[in-house]
């Protein structure tokens, strides 16, 4: 127990360093992403002479905004979810529910880490459209993301598990509402 | 292949995994019993073609210039507007909150954003005014399904992307429902007021005062007509559009002093947590998408339709029924992106247009939002105003009455809809 509860520390203190770093380099592509539309705007209707690059460029730093901000969004259980079954079970059986979900959700990314890593590796070979850079700095964002999320899970199916021993009082259910919609 | 994997989407969704991975955990499960694991590559290269998408690019842009005017004092303006013009009508707090659901809806594109700015500031409004507090909320929550009907529109942005219809199409058509909706809302308010004798707000204003009012919000209100004028007209593409109107919110914030640049990090960094989840949600359900048109069930589901009724107008009440009952559970989001590919081609058959089918579905969804047991609205209602979700949907009750009439209007007149594309070219 006393191991587990040091795993679970040392495990949270690294996700949350990743996601600490995560979200700088997440706030820097989203403020060039819009940055390079906005030049794009002015270049083409202000001077006449559209950009050949800053699409491309947009496109792949808001890749990396989504898989840079997911791992921050999984570990504050903000996905889109329905929680009336795990919300309205008691405690233990919630519990269970949890840990068995996260172990599905830990297979989804386990396959989903492993194919996009298969995928941007074999991207080395295919250049971007514009850009003078290949595909794999794109279609590495995923690896990392799913990565880092498999981490995030293990830490909160670690923690589920150590308050199904101590018995403690019933946390947040796996995923809270958020702005879904749009 | 079957369509075992639909069942494992419901199944796993209601149990409460979070719609991206049951997504993504449906067609896997089935793909695996069936020994096709190779199509795993390719379920990983549709997740991210769903993501690596320019048009999709719109969605953050809106949630950056809604999370601007969301910090700075631009929904104040608009509440004088409307006050301004209508708070000696009898009901005056609750008319005013519509007409500014009506006005905040032409910057923001989501009916959350809508509920929460509005409701923070009007509900307590409405309660030193006499009203009682889940009246209050009532009308907050019932008003802002108005958000993603006025363009822009988030879920109409994740509608065209899914079904391949125009963006510009779809807000223009989305403009007149969105009035019916709110002009209905202040008229169901009227016969309230009256019963229940509520007060006027304010004496009526004189037009000095009005164009005092309009004045001081008139650089926010200016935002609807560049995105609007920019995107109908064809000048910007909505992703551009989008951009523009994110930079023209931030510029008249900080020029206003109502924002300072040391809380743009924070803001930016909100805006790609809120786009993130949607992002993710859109790449699992194109993947998701891919498997649902290899099993065929479209077809399926479509020949079950029509052995059902042949009749196109009865076809519209199933499918209203229909999505009605999944937006009590589901968010409009995850619904457009899980229900439009299987809905869509069904409905093109029956002779309707996409234009058309594509309003009544986001109206009819975004109005789930306002529908226990899951409503989105309903829940930002309650931990604004503090009253139960229970409370406040049963006082929604009237307002309820009205939403679904205006389903059925929407519905059965397509002139109504279809008019506004057709006059932009966007529809013959």
């Amino acid at each position: 127990m006393l191991l587990l509860t040091t795993i679970i520390t040392w495990l949270g203190r690294l996700n949350a360093s990743i996601i600490f770093i995560f979200k700088y380099l997440a706030i820097t592509a989203v403020a060039v992403m819009t940055l390079s539309i906005l030049v794009q705007v002015f270049c083409r209707y202000v001077l006449d002479n559209s950009l050949p690059w800053s699409e491309e460029l947009a496109r792949y730093l808001m890749v990396w905004m989504t898989f840079l901000t997911l791992p921050v969004v999984s570990r504050m259980k903000q996905h889109a979810a329905l929680d009336i079954i795990l919300g309205a079970l008691p405690r233990r059986p919630a519990l269970i529910l949890e840990l068995i979900l996260y172990v599905l959700m830990g297979a989804v990314l386990y396959y989903a880490f492993d194919r996009s890593l298969g995928f941007a590796i074999k991207g080395d070979r295919v250049l971007a459209t514009a850009l003078p850079i290949t595909k794999a700095w794109s279609y590495m964002a995923m690896p990392v993301g799913f990565g880092v999320m498999m981490m995030v899970y293990v830490e909160l199916f670690l923690k589920a598990v150590v308050d199904f021993v101590t018995g403690a009082p019933k946390s947040t259910p796996l995923a809270s509402t958020i702005q879904s919609e749009g | 292949m079957g369509i075992a994997f639909f069942w494992i989407l419901l199944s796993v969704m209601f149990l409460g995994m979070p719609v991206a991975f049951a997504l993504l955990f449906a067609p896997g499960v089935s793909l695996f019993l069936e020994g096709k694991e190779m199509f795993y590559l390719l379920l990983t290269q549709r997740l991210y073609n769903g993501i690596d998408s320019f048009p999709l690019m719109a969605i953050p842009f809106f949630m950056l210039a809604g999370e601007v005017m969301n910090r700075s004092g631009i929904t104040l303006s608009l509440v004088q507007v409307s006050q301004a013009f209508i708070g000696h009508l009898r009901g005056g707090l609750a008319q005013i909150n519509i007409l500014s659901s009506m006005l905040f809806a032409g910057l923001s594109g989501s009916a959350v954003a809508d509920c929460s700015a509005l409701g923070k500031m009007l509900i307590p409004a409405m309660e030193k005014n006499g009203y009682s507090r889940r009246f209050a909320a009532a009308v907050t929550a019932a008003s802002s399904v108005i958000g993603p009907i006025i363009p822009p529109s988030g879920i109409m942005i994740l509608y065209a992307f899914v079904m391949n219809v125009s963006v510009g199409g779809l807000f223009a058509a989305g403009l007149i429902p969105g009035v019916l909706i709110g002009g209905s809302l202040m008229l169901m308010t009227w016969f309230l007021a009256r019963r229940r004798g509520y007060k006027v707000a304010s004496e009526k204003a004189t037009w000095g005062e009005r164009g005092t009012a309009v004045k001081q919000a008139f650089w926010p209100l200016l935002t609807p007509v560049i995105l609007l004028g920019g995107i109908i007209s064809g000048v910007f593409t909505p992703t551009e559009a989008a951009a523009v109107a994110a930079a023209y919110a931030l510029a008249v914030s900080l020029l206003s002093k109502t924002m300072t640049v040391s809380s743009l990090p924070d803001l930016l960094y909100a805006t790609a947590k809120s786009s993130a989840v949607i992002l993710f949600l859109v790449g699992s359900a194109v993947a998701f998408s891919s498997v649902i048109s290899l099993s065929g069930a479209p077809q399926k589901i479509a020949s079950f339709m029509v052995t059902l009724t042949e009749n196109p107008l009865l076809l519209l009440l199933i499918i209203n029924i229909l999505l009605l009952l999944v937006g009590m559970f589901l968010d409009a989001g995850p619904a457009i992106l899980i229900l439009g590919p299987i809905l869509g081609p069904i409905v093109t058959q029956f002779g309707i247009d996409p234009l058309h089918f594509a309003i009544v579905m986001c109206v009819n969804l975004t109005i789930g939002l306002t529908t226990p047991p899951m409503g989105l609205v309903l829940f930002v209602a309650s931990s604004v105003s503090g009253e139960k979700v229970e409370t406040i949907s049963r006082e929604m009750l009237p307002y309820l009455a009205v939403h679904i009439f205006v389903i059925l209007l929407i519905t059965y007149i397509p002139a109504l809809t279809m008019t506004l594309p057709r006059l932009f070219g966007f529809a013959s």
